[in-house]
């Protein structure tokens, strides 16, 4: 934790972007969205169209990650070429850009080509030089990969672009397991029948799915295929088996059972047999959420007469409360960094907001405010970013937020009512 | 409706600030003279004693206006119709808050106008005009 925080400081002093990352530590407090340039693919005839979603799709990535600063268009003089050798840096330093992309798209043996580049104004300097391939069905896809690329040039660090995120539907008076892209588009239903499907989370391969279902009349722990297959039920023991999560190695799962008359967490191995019950107490523990090295846990306890957030070892022992404000906390999830802890609280006037704790400094940041009831964060693969419910526009959609609630965009392609985002694992 | 005199009227006073001077009323317009080693589009610019330009215009966001009506933001040419669009979203413009024109002598006024308005509206506050120091001779 210590060498994370030294890591940290030295970017955010760090003026020098020959060295380190170019656009630095998005979450320093002097930080100022990188001005970027993203000008409109070029295609030709045949890939007009797909051009100019694929520079849809590019932007609003770049734009929600809260790292850029998309400038507008209409300035561009755009008149140069794509790659480094007919670059005119001077035209792009005109109207503020610090950084560029630049792509060509054009259509190969029946598959899409993607030549993207990304360039740095002040030093002239190309970051990004890189053909992209993808199946024409696919443009939104391909636009995504685009994206990681070009948020890895200059951040250094793998985007979470490509990545899903599963989250709850509510169709025809059922509730059903959904995965969608980050953007909230291309929704796919995963689980079919069983009335109630709640709670999803991901393994740590992207492969399958954790869920509870109602499909035999009791909240039950079922594994699925994210790509169809069958439901596997987990746990079947009488009363709950929620809120299973798979540890980051794959080989345990932290659930919610309350088998011996009491919500407690217990850990099962991959197969669903007891392997340890972790909590003893009067109230409810419940809502486990693993730190990325496996070796604690998040989660939810009544002990002190209300919902508090803890974080205790995975192996079991004593719990240390990390919330101390507010009657009503609830839904943590651990940083894919290790870093902070996200989850909802009730505040005063009975509103549900997103806050963070971080777990170096204990200082709590709230993310939103007066926009509605906002529930249930889930950390991006990156750690970067927030997914979370609103209703701040009446029906529940998703919102994906910056770790300091500057950037919040509402997913629009989520209609309806929306609930338990849990946002997937990088893309290899 | 008429207030403190009793019975309608025609108003007596009407405002005949000129558009232009609505727009303008907050742009700083000063005076500078060009280097001599001035990159960029030839130009004849108008001969001022004004003091002479510090920086390099390398950084500087400018705007050069040629005798046949041409415009270009640097060295680059832009459509003389998408220029108050082009200005008004340029991220520079709204950063400096400060555009360099550098517009040929014997533009129109109307011309130079437009322009200083498309400026204005892009979020400049200061205008620097562009002069050549008097009585020198082009050295190009």
């Amino acid at each position: 934790m210590v060498r994370v925080l030294a890591l940290v400081s030295m970017l955010s002093s760090s003026l020098a972007w020959a060295q380190g990352p170019i656009v630095g530590d998005v979450e320093g407090g002097a930080f100022r969205p990188f001005p970027l340039a993203v000008p409109v693919v070029r295609g030709d005839a045949a890939t007009a169209g797909a051009a100019k979603t694929v520079t849809q799709v590019l932007r609003a990535d770049l734009e929600m990650s809260g790292a850029f600063q998309l400038l507008d268009d209409r300035s561009f003089l755009d008149s140069d070429g794509t790659t480094p050798d007919a670059m005119r840096f001077a035209d792009w330093q005109n109207v503020g850009a610090q950084g560029v992309v630049k792509a060509q798209l054009s259509t190969t043996g029946g598959a899409l080509s993607l030549a993207l580049y990304a360039y740095e104004v002040a030093a002239q300097k190309t970051v990004l030089d890189k053909k992209l391939s993808g199946a024409v069905d696919d443009v939104r896809g391909l636009a995504h990969a685009a994206a990681d690329e070009v948020f890895r040039a200059f951040t250094g660090e793998p985007g979470p672009f490509r990545s899903k995120i599963a989250v709850v539907k509510k169709v025809q008076g059922e509730k059903h397991v959904f995965v969608v892209d980050v953007d909230g588009e291309g929704a796919r239903q995963v689980t079919r029948g069983g009335g109630l499907n709640l709670l999803p989370s991901w393994s740590p391969d992207g492969r399958s799915l954790l869920f509870t279902s109602y499909r035999f009349d009791n909240p039950d722990l079922f594994e699925q295929p994210v790509d169809g297959g069958l439901a596997k039920p987990l746990s079947r023991r009488p009363g709950l088996n929620t809120g299973g999560k798979v540890s980051p190695d794959g080989t345990k799962i932290a659930v919610t059972l309350s088998q011996d008359g009491n919500s407690e967490l217990y850990l099962l191995d991959r197969g669903g047999g007891v392997m340890k019950r972790l909590t003893d107490q009067w109230g409810i523990d419940t809502s486990p959420s693993w730190s990325p090295d496996g070796s604690q846990l998040a989660f939810v306890s009544s002990r002190s007469g209300h919902p508090d957030i803890y974080v205790m070892a995975s192996s079991g022992g004593a719990a240390k409360r990390l919330t101390f404000k507010g009657e009503y906390n609830q839904t943590p999830a651990f940083s894919p960094r290790g870093t902070h802890v996200a989850f909802t609280a009730r505040d005063e006037r009975n509103a549900f907001d997103i806050f963070v704790v971080n777990l170096t400094t204990n200082e709590l940041k709230r993310i939103t405010q007066g926009q509605g009831n906002n529930e249930e964060p889930s950390f991006s693969p990156n750690g970067r970013l927030l997914v979370f419910t609103t209703t701040r526009n009446k029906s529940r959609q998703l919102v994906v937020a910056n770790l300091d609630g500057t950037k919040q965009t509402v997913l629009s392609a989520s209609m309806g009512e929306h609930t338990s985002p849990a946002w997937g694992p990088f893309i290899r | 409706m008429a207030f403190g005199r009793g019975g309608p009227g025609p108003m007596s006073e009407i405002n005949v600030t000129p558009l232009v001077d609505v727009m303008l009323v907050l742009l700083i317009i000063f005076m500078v003279t060009a280097p001599l080693t001035q990159q960029g589009v030839k130009v004849e610019l108008p001969q001022t004693d004004a003091p002479a330009m510090k920086t390099s215009t390398e950084e500087r966001l400018v705007l050069t206006l040629t005798k046949d009506g041409r415009a270009y933001l640097g060295k680059t040419e832009v459509p003389m119709e998408r220029l108050t669009d082009m200005l008004s979203a340029n991220e520079k413009l709204k950063q400096d808050k400060e555009l360099y024109l550098h517009a040929d002598q014997t533009l129109p006024y109307g011309v130079v106008v437009k322009v200083m308005a498309a400026a204005k509206a892009g979020g400049a506050d200061n205008l620097a005009m562009v002069t050549d120091p008097v009585s020198t001779e082009a050295p190009r």
